[in-house]
């Protein structure tokens, strides 16, 4: 077992120690968890929701989520006038539509599972294979696909235009506009389901200390999902997801997922990591909707995975469960849900003062290093005409992407062991991304020659 | 007419050699078991009403060896002054299969319902079950080292809500995925099963006369929910019994003769789901088609 791997995110030492212990002690996960043998807290901090959404991210304005609520709920939204957002993510069913694939407008199954939209304000990407990049821009995804709502903004905003109560609420959500226009929409819905947080599970009262929160199987199903099972080498964070697109060896239905998105045969079949919260309420799984409960998908995991090149080097190379720790395994998803049908929060969440990222100074370095996952260092200073070279210490495949109209690169598949050399001959402040593994950011300001030379970089 | 009176004093006397004898008193029991089902709220009136000329009995055919859960215990002596109300008395193993049969029988008619696209009639039917049985089935699940199945009928409830086919049939399928699963451990767990299943679907038209009675109001349905509940359980009795009919034809074919015509009488209560302007059939008349088939049914080993 590889714990530098499974245990990621914070934390990391004393969980890898606690599982380590427990690993000696018994050799079996539901023993090491008797009472008096509970994992460290720091172990349960690597799971801690936040105070409120992420820094950086736009207040909420009660009148706009309201406007947002309506719209989500609004028919005119779709070109015949009959589909909602909401007829497809269903406030009941934790808005998701509890099918496996949604019948498009010509009768035939759409290509992907209707995905539940809880806690997407933390989401780096969206869609399955990860296309979109703000919730405002995918807003505009189902209103102009031609099997989903079949519409377009423009007609939409037309018919909103048209009717004075509509008016009257795009005037209270956003005073300082005169029209209701394109980007108010797509505002609103996002601003909507940045509020859409899920609710405080037993897993969490759990992780804030509560040592009755959790039954005896829920623990031992923590140990095994931070442990032997080695889930949170992708399900990792408060919501479970590492934001990354992964090849789990689902077969292989000709969607090639992220690959087609980015046009690279490496990341093909890659999904988006689903977060793991709520699933009580979510089923059928799976970006192509075809795992019906929670055992399906540990039986996938146990045993059901095809080996292909793309399978994702995350993945464990076996996976054997006894029927206990399924079992367990399922229980412990069970304690990520609310007990009854979740509910979006009554007051609106605040947004995180700061985040522990944004504090840190720029360090002066060329040399970048991928391991685990993370750019290291993960904000660097060079001068203008200076080249980073950005190496894959990882055992993963990556994909170094800059996106800014200064500056666009992309490396191809970036296999363990690859560098990537890139110039930055302008000076100015650039975001560096994996494009497989999205929530690795690197911040590079690129300084005027003279004020770097004190450090000495390498030429 | 006078002739289905006559049947109700037949069943009523019958019933002193065929059932588990009914003490109107509730009292709470101290076994795990006996908290894990106890009396459910449907059908305490059906056991009250059917048992007013019950002597007691000798001793039930249909006691099962042992609790499928494996409690040790179970009720105290029969007869016994301390002895919990006339559900509580059941025996364990038969109480719980009972409430399973009733759980199926709500699924049964709201599925009914929903197939006639009156959604909002079928909901009560989906909540009924976590609301009103739930509760006592889960100890017991656990006990037989079941899978709970809370979260999958809640589920359930949440697609009715939402009106959605494809969600509600999907939800559907994964609690009968629950339940089915209890059939098997249950048949596994008794020697007997026939003469078991014979004696749960007997319990099941009990409760069915319970809410049947509690319909009707001033000679007329004043609660469809309830009609609705009475038909959903009669007709899971039924198909509990076709589940065991071969064993049944061959054991006792006089018996078995005798049960489908009764039923036949019986189901003419329920003419559709929706509850008929005027009762076909009034409570007593449905208690008595009920006695019928005890009495068709009573020497079933
Ligand atoms: C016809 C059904 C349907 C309708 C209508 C619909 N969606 Fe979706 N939604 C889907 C499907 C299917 C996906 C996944 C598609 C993919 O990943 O390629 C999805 C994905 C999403 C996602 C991405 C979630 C994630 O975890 O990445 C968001 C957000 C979303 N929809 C919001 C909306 C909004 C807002 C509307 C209305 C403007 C809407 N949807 C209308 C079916 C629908
Ligand atoms: C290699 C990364 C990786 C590992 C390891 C991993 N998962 Fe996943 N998981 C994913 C991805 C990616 C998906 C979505 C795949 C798809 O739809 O193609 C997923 C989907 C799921 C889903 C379905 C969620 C939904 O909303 O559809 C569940 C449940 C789940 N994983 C649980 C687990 C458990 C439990 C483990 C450990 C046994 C585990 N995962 C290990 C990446 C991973």
């Amino acid at each position: 077992m590889n714990l530098s791997v499974t245990a990621s995110g914070l934390g990391l030492a004393a969980l890898a120690a606690w599982l380590l212990a427990g690993a000696l002690a018994a050799g079996d996960a539901g023993q090491s968890l008797d009472a008096g043998n509970a994992p460290p807290a720091d172990a349960r901090a690597a799971f801690a929701r936040p105070e409120g959404l992420p820094a950086g991210a736009a207040p909420l304005s009660p009148a706009v989520v309201d406007l947002g609520r309506l719209l989500f709920n609004d028919t005119r939204l779709s070109g015949d006038g009959t589909l909602a957002c909401a007829s497809c993510h269903q406030a009941q069913l934790a808005f998701t539509d509890g099918q496996a694939l949604h019948a498009g407008r010509n009768g035939k199954p759409l290509a992907r599972h209707t995905p539940h939209l809880w806690n997407l304000a933390w989401s780096e990407t969206l869609f399955w294979d990860g296309r979109a990049k703000s919730l405002e821009a995918q807003a505009r995804g189902p209103v102009e696909n031609p099997q989903e709502m079949a519409g377009s903004m423009a007609t939409a905003v037309l018919r909103l235009k048209a009717d004075p109560a509509m008016v009257a609420s795009f005037a209270r959500a956003f005073p300082g506009r005169t029209a209701v226009d394109e980007i108010s929409v797509t505002e609103a819905i996002g601003a909507f389901e940045r509020g859409l947080v899920s609710p405080i599970t037993r897993f969490d009262r759990w992780v804030t200390g509560d040592e009755t929160a959790l039954d005896r199987d829920e623990k031992a199903g923590f140990a095994l999902f931070t442990g032997k099972a080695q889930c949170t080498a992708c399900h990792s964070s408060w919501r479970f997801t590492d934001e990354a697109f992964h090849d789990i060896g689902l077969p292989d239905t000709g969607d090639l997922g992220r690959g087609a998105q980015l046009q690279l045969p490496a990341a093909n079949h890659g999904f988006k990591t689903p977060s793991l919260r709520e699933l009580a309420w979510t089923a059928p799984y799976m970006h192509d909707g075809s795992l019906p409960t929670l055992e399906a998908v540990i039986e996938h995991y146990a045993g059901g995975v095809a080996r292909r090149p793309t399978l994702s080097k995350d993945m464990p190379p076996v996976l054997a469960l006894t029927a206990e720790e399924r079992q367990q395994l399922v229980a412990f998803l069970g304690a990520l849900s609310s007990e009854e049908p979740p509910r979006p929060p009554q007051t609106l969440p605040k947004v995180e003062l700061s985040s522990p990222d944004a504090q840190t100074a720029p360090v002066a370095a060329t040399t970048i290093s991928q391991k685990d996952k993370r750019f290291t260092p993960g904000r660097v200073k060079i001068a203008a005409g200076q080249s980073l070279t950005i190496v894959n210490d990882d055992k993963r495949t990556h994909n170094v992407r800059i996106d800014d109209p200064r500056l666009t690169f992309t490396s191809n598949a970036q296999e363990a062991g690859d560098s990537v050399v890139i110039a930055f001959p302008e000076p100015g402040r650039f975001g560096i991304i994996c494009s497989i593994h999205p929530a690795m950011k690197l911040d590079v300001t690129v300084e005027r020659q003279q004020s770097l030379l004190q450090h000495g970089p390498k030429p | 007419m006078k002739t289905r009176k006559l049947w109700l004093g037949l069943g009523a006397a019958a019933l002193s050699s065929t059932m588990t004898p009914v003490a109107p008193q509730a009292a709470s029991s101290a076994t795990a078991i006996d908290a894990a089902a106890q009396a459910s709220r449907c059908p305490a009136p059906a056991r009250m009403q059917l048992a007013e000329n019950t002597q007691p009995p000798a001793h039930s055919h249909g006691t099962p060896e042992k609790a499928a859960s494996g409690a040790e215990g179970g009720e105290g002596g029969e007869g016994s002054p301390a002895a919990a109300d006339a559900d509580a008395r059941l025996e364990p193993s038969l109480r719980f299969y009972r409430d399973i049969q009733l759980v199926r029988g709500h699924l049964l008619v709201g599925d009914e319902l929903i197939k006639a696209g009156r959604w909002a009639d079928a909901l009560p039917h989906f909540l009924h079950p976590v609301e009103e049985l739930y509760d006592k089935l889960a100890p017991v699940l656990k006990d037989m080292k079941l899978k709970p199945f809370l979260a999958q009928l809640k589920s359930l409830a949440q697609t009715v809500k939402a009106k959605n086919q494809g969600a509600y049939e999907a939800a559907l399928t994964a609690v009968e995925g629950r339940l089915d699963p209890v059939d098997a451990s249950m048949k596994a767990a008794k020697k007997d099963w026939m003469p078991f299943a014979v004696e749960t679907a007997l319990e099941t038209f009990r409760s069915s006369y319970g809410e049947y009675s509690e319909s009707i109001e001033g000679g007329k349905f004043a609660k469809a929910v309830e009609y609705q509940d009475s038909r959903g359980f009669v007709w899971q009795a039924e198909r509990l019994i076709a589940s065991v009919a071969g064993e049944l034809d061959a054991k006792h074919p006089e018996a078995a003769q005798k049960l489908r015509a009764e039923l036949a009488v019986l189901k003419t209560a329920w003419p559709a789901v929706l509850p008929p302007a005027a009762p076909v059939l009034d409570a007593s008349q449905v208690a008595g088609a009920i006695s019928k088939i005890e009495l068709a049914l009573g020497n079933v080993k």
